[in-house]
């Protein structure tokens, strides 16, 4: 059974080759931590959202062009996920043209993606799921993207079909990045699965000054229990070509009263894709969390 | 309570500095990095790493790689500006006379391909000078049947 999975796989590979424009991508993202979780404490190996994927786009036509993506998460540290070796992450095929990207499939929502450049511990223990709503891996998903010939701006509108309660969700964003400026407004209306009428706002703010960026958002969610609202600031210093050193901070009322998330780390650069990091990172809340994680870990990219 | 209030300050002055105008440019970075951004489905035909890491091992299987600088020559492509069936291709800095002209074939096979059914005209040939005496070759086509 796993040498036919593994032929198959190789053929795919191989044929991704021959073809145009296919592109194997992948990242493995490992590390050591020491986890002190409401005084309970041990040592965690970890894979952060590990993957391989494959990308690619053929050309229909002069003007048309089909796109599509395959990815996949695989568990570096014990091998699998739910009993699973590979789990999905982002899938879509999608037809682009001068007017822009239809795509249908799963995949992160406007509002999730809008944040992607301010989240500098995404996937680590720091991320901005902690504090925030709506980073939100949608099912059914159908999304129009605005065309490169708008130039600094992408704006983003999707339609997430449920199934099954007959409430569907519309996520949509707006952003503006033109060299060292990045800005982005983003919303969410019952994209959540079980809950009903949610809406979900946010604002994504960022500049870089040669090697220093910092960025910014805010977040205001609500429901029909209640809302919150929230806050989150990054900055990242590139020492040297090397050295990376980097913080981020968030506060909010949307998951938990009084939440909090601070994270501080650096990077060390072997090469554009192999890098060893350490980080340390405090999630609390008034009611549930008091938690430290300390790790280092390692980094290749493909 | 790790000086919350000084780290929240120091924060926030950080994020109300204003700059200077600064250029970051908006190259390809990893595959597992751009596919990640927020415009990713734009720049899908954007980056070409077919020569690099295992694209470019697996896509040269058999065969011999000429230089270091040639993989660092491998071109990105833009598929915008479209209009009247006319695209626009990048090559990737380059630094060296041999690694310009790989770029400038990889961007030329890269226009053929696109234009499978015909022939790729060149429309626009211009070099960009960019930061340590690298150079962005950039060029525009027309598919013609």
């Amino acid at each position: 059974m796993k040498k036919s999975v593994l032929s198959t796989a190789f053929l795919v590979v191989m044929a991704a080759q021959s073809a145009n424009a296919v592109t194997l991508y992948g990242k493995a993202n490992v590390a050591l931590q020491q986890v002190d979780e409401a005084g309970d404490s041990e040592i965690e190996l970890i894979s952060n959202s590990s993957r391989i994927g494959l990308m690619g786009d053929g050309a229909v036509s002069d003007n048309v062009l089909v796109l599509y993506r395959f990815e996949y998460e695989t568990s570096v540290d014990d091998g699998e996920n739910s009993g699973q070796t590979l789990t999905q992450r982002n899938i879509y095929l999608g037809v682009q043209t001068q007017y822009g990207t239809l795509m249908g499939g799963v995949f992160d929502t406007p509002l999730k993606t809008a944040a992607s450049p301010v989240d500098l511990f995404n996937d680590l223990e720091g991320d901005i799921r902690n504090i925030f709503a709506g980073e939100i891996r949608a099912k059914n998903i159908v999304q129009y993207v605005t065309p490169k010939s708008f130039g600094a701006v992408t704006g983003k509108i999707a339609y997430i079909t449920k199934e099954v309660d007959g409430i569907d969700g519309v996520s949509a964003s707006i952003a503006y990045s033109d060299g060292p400026i990045y800005l982005a407004a983003a919303m969410d209306q019952d994209v959540e699965d079980n809950v009903a009428n949610t809406d979900t706002y946010r604002v994504i703010g960022a500049y870089t000054l040669g090697d220093l960026q910092i960025g910014g958002a805010y977040e205001k969610y609500d429901n029909e229990q209640g809302d919150g609202d929230g806050y989150f600031a990054s900055v990242q210093w590139d020492i040297t070509d090397q050295w990376v050193f980097k913080t981020q901070y968030g506060q909010s009322d949307i998951k938990v009263e009084g939440r909090e998330s601070f994270s501080i780390g650096g990077d060390y650069k072997f090469t554009k894709a192999i890098k060893a990091f350490g980080y340390f990172t405090q999630n609390e809340d008034d009611l549930v969390r008091d938690d430290d994680y300390l790790g280092v870990g390692m980094e290749i990219k493909f | 309570m790790m000086h919350r209030a000084l780290i929240r300050i120091a924060l926030a002055a950080s994020a109300t500095i204003v700059f200077p105008g600064a250029l970051a440019q908006q190259e390809c970075e990893p595959a597992v990095d751009m596919i990640e951004s927020n415009d990713a489905v734009n720049r899908i035909s954007e980056c070409d790493y077919s020569d690099e890491g295992i694209n470019g091992w697996l896509s040269g299987l058999g065969e011999r790689k000429p230089t270091d600088s040639a993989a660092a020559a491998s071109s990105s492509a833009s598929a915008s500006g479209a209009e009247g069936g006319e695209f626009e291709l990048s090559s990737a800095p380059v630094a060296e006379p041999l690694a310009l002209l790989q770029a400038r074939f990889a961007l030329i096979s890269k226009a053929a391909q696109r234009c499978e059914q015909g022939a790729a005209i060149v429309k626009l040939e211009r070099y960009r000078p960019l930061e340590g005496g690298k150079l962005r070759l950039e060029m525009r086509f027309q598919c013609q049947d």
